[in-house]
């Protein structure tokens, strides 16, 4: 059984009386510890079926499973504990709170998870640590590079150790060797700490960095590489 | 519970965000609390002050007054008076109480200058110092003496008179009345007399009601021929507890039923056309002023904090609609929605606990002076013949309380607390990938 199955997923859009089939059924099983990037041009619904594995948006048809979980029947708060204790994001835009600290954005995740304040300062720490910006815990989004923050809301997906991290094209706000940075450090932690990471793309720079690599186009999938 | 705490510390981080529109929002909810303190202090003080005037100098706790009496009581309705009144006033004093008993007609006071319309009390000044203390503010002269036609006039109908007893001698005057007399058959016969007299004294005390245009005329003097030809005949019997402190509203042991029940304990059963009113009954002018100011200044102080709560309405719907996507991000997280009201509930609460404690502390340094000095309204009171229900003349002081204190402040905190739900719902009705979105 993989870390997270889909069985013919669908999701339509529709706007003004339009209805647009962004994902028109995909079958697809990811393992853990998998360092998969979908690939695949604008609007070919690789953000879409990020955001459904993710339980951020509610599919129109078909099935997902994560860790056996039908996440189809499970209520609002249910599907937020879910994305609380097991699935970490990593945004195209970082999306860290201004007002916090690098340290406080990171320990978020864990105090949700009541994880004792001690105990959530020496973790975040750590995650800092491990994203290189050990010395920087103190300053606040404003205060540091895009890298720096992308840096951070790395850290902050990992803290609490997630089976399954899903990064929405997390380059694509980069400079070509701040991207490449990224990519050698989320293929760090993929190896070191076995982690599955899920990520899209069209870069493909990017790509080259995958396991395996799905392309999506119309909705579908097109075809897929293992290297 | 550590979630709560970090919550609460980054609602209040939340609030630097935009300095400008925290501190306008905070300042106009500091203004309804502290205002509405400083009102309600100061309609507090006023009525404070009025009631223990009222039972101090005017009514006491208490009156006897036939029913009927009772019923027209505004016409001074002479011929409803009752006789004897000697044993009733024994019999409370026996029973503890300080008891005053009263006549009380209307007529018309001439002098050599003038003439003014004014309603004259018939009293034992013995008994009638027992129960209420306006004789202790003689401001000229002294006090009228039993079996004498003497009269004291309170200040408005002796400035009208044009009598000043300080630079002269005692002042004659002629009292013009008609006496209402009940026959056999129960008719109404009006008599009309006239009563000789000197003004000894001239009255000015903190309630206006005995500074109009009245006179205090010893009662034995009008029970005979001289008089009102009404032997030994009362409209009235004030009484108060004979142990009441002074400047103390009266308590339960002086409420009407209390002292039917200490009259009945000494032996005695009141006639059954006499009736026991408590002084409440008695000041409708003054409860409706009460009524009147207070709803005014409430809708006032509603419309005040209806504009600041608009305020923090607004702060929280722009802070939301900013951080919509900061909301997404929150929830992707696993931010539960109820986590995510919080939030917002308790950045919320904050601007109304600070802005409500600032008022709390303005409004309470603002009410140091008024509590201790008050604000002089003598002349303006005076100019408007003392005639606006409340019953002070002079000084218009606040009184704390408490109550309002703090309850102004937890209502300003839950109030704003509660504003900030309205939006968030509205924000987490969107799915979360379209607040990842939202700009």
């Amino acid at each position: 059984m993989g870390i997270v199955e889909t069985k013919d997923l669908k999701k339509d859009y529709t706007t003004n009386g339009l209805t647009m089939h962004a994902l028109a059924g995909i079958s697809l099983q990811f393992d853990a510890g998998e360092f998969t990037a979908i690939a695949g041009p604008s609007g070919s619904g690789k953000s879409t079926l990020l955001h459904l594995i993710g339980c951020l948006d509610v599919p129109t048809g078909g099935e997902i499973r994560i860790e056996g979980v039908d996440v189809g029947t499970l209520s609002r708060k249910e599907l937020a504990l879910l994305r609380r204790h097991r699935i970490g994001f990593i945004f195209q835009a970082y999306n860290l709170i201004p007002v916090l600290t690098a340290l406080e954005n990171v320990s978020l995740p864990l105090t949700l998870l009541g994880v004792p304040r001690k105990e959530a300062i020496q973790r975040s720490k750590e995650a800092l640590a491990a994203v290189g910006l050990g010395d920087l815990w103190n300053r606040r989004p404003k205060e540091m590079s895009g890298g720096q923050q992308q840096r951070v809301a790395i850290a902050r997906a990992l803290v609490k150790k997630p089976s399954l991290v899903l990064a929405d094209e997390p380059t694509a706000n980069l400079d070509s060797r701040t991207g490449s940075e990224i990519l050698e450090l989320m293929r760090e932690l993929n190896q070191s700490q076995g982690t599955t990471f899920l990520f899209s793309t069209h870069d493909r720079m990017v790509m080259e960095y995958a396991r395996r690599l799905i392309y999506l186009r119309d909705g579908r999938v097109e075809k897929e590489e293992l290297r | 519970m550590r979630i709560h705490r970090d919550l609460l510390s980054m609602a209040f981080r939340n609030l630097s965000r935009h300095r400008v529109k925290t501190i306008i929002t905070v300042t106009g909810v500091a203004v309804s609390v502290g205002l509405y303190i400083f009102m309600d202090a100061w309609l507090l003080g006023m009525n404070l002050e009025s009631r223990r005037n009222i039972v101090s100098y005017e009514i006491g706790a208490a009156k006897i007054q036939r029913k009927a009496y009772f019923e027209k009581k505004d016409d001074l309705p002479m011929y409803e008076s009752f006789s004897p009144w000697k044993p009733i006033v024994e019999a409370l004093e026996n029973a503890g109480y300080a008891a005053s008993p009263r006549m009380v007609f209307s007529g018309t006071l001439y002098t050599a200058d003038g003439s003014a319309p004014v309603i004259l009390y018939g009293i034992d000044p013995e008994r009638e110092r027992k129960v209420l203390r306006y004789m202790d503010f003689v401001e000229a002269g002294r006090s009228p003496q039993t079996g004498k036609f003497e009269i004291a006039l309170g200040l408005l109908a002796a400035e009208k008179l044009k009598i000043d007893l300080k630079n002269g001698e005692p002042v004659g005057v002629r009292i013009a009345t008609v006496i209402d007399l009940k026959d056999e058959r129960g008719k109404v016969r009006h008599v009309y007399q006239v009563i000789d007299a000197v003004v000894v004294g001239v009255i000015n005390s903190p309630n206006p009601k005995t500074n109009g245009n009245v006179a205090y005329i010893p009662l034995d003097v009008l029970s005979g021929e001289g008089g009102l030809l009404l032997e030994d005949q009362v409209t009235e019997i004030l009484v108060r507890a004979s142990d009441a402190r002074e400047g103390a509203l009266p308590g339960e042991r002086e409420s009407p039923f209390s002292i039917r029940g200490a009259l009945e304990r000494v032996g005695f059963s009141l006639p059954p056309d006499l009736e026991i009113y408590s002084w409440m009954d008695y000041v409708q002018d003054y409860i409706a002023a009460a009524r009147g100011d207070q709803i005014s200044t409430r809708i006032m102080i509603l419309l005040l904090f209806i504009l600041s709560f608009l305020g923090i309405a607004n702060t929280m719907l722009m802070a939301i609609l900013e951080r919509t996507k900061e909301i997404g991000m929150l929830r992707a997280l696993g931010m539960t929605d109820g986590e995510v009201i919080l939030s917002y509930m308790l950045e919320a609460a904050l601007i109304g606990l600070i802005g409500g404690g600032i008022g709390m502390l303005l409004g309470s340094l603002v009410n140091i002076p008024m509590v201790n000095h008050g604000i002089d309204y003598s002349s303006m009171a005076k100019e408007m013949g003392w005639d606006y229900g409340y019953r002070i003349t002079s000084l218009f002081r606040s009184a704390w309380n408490p109550f309002t204190i703090g309850a102004s402040g937890i209502v300003a905190t839950l109030v704003s607390a509660l504003l900030s739900i309205p939006p968030t719902l509205r924000a987490l009705r969107m799915p979360v990938t379209e607040s990842l979105r939202f700009e």
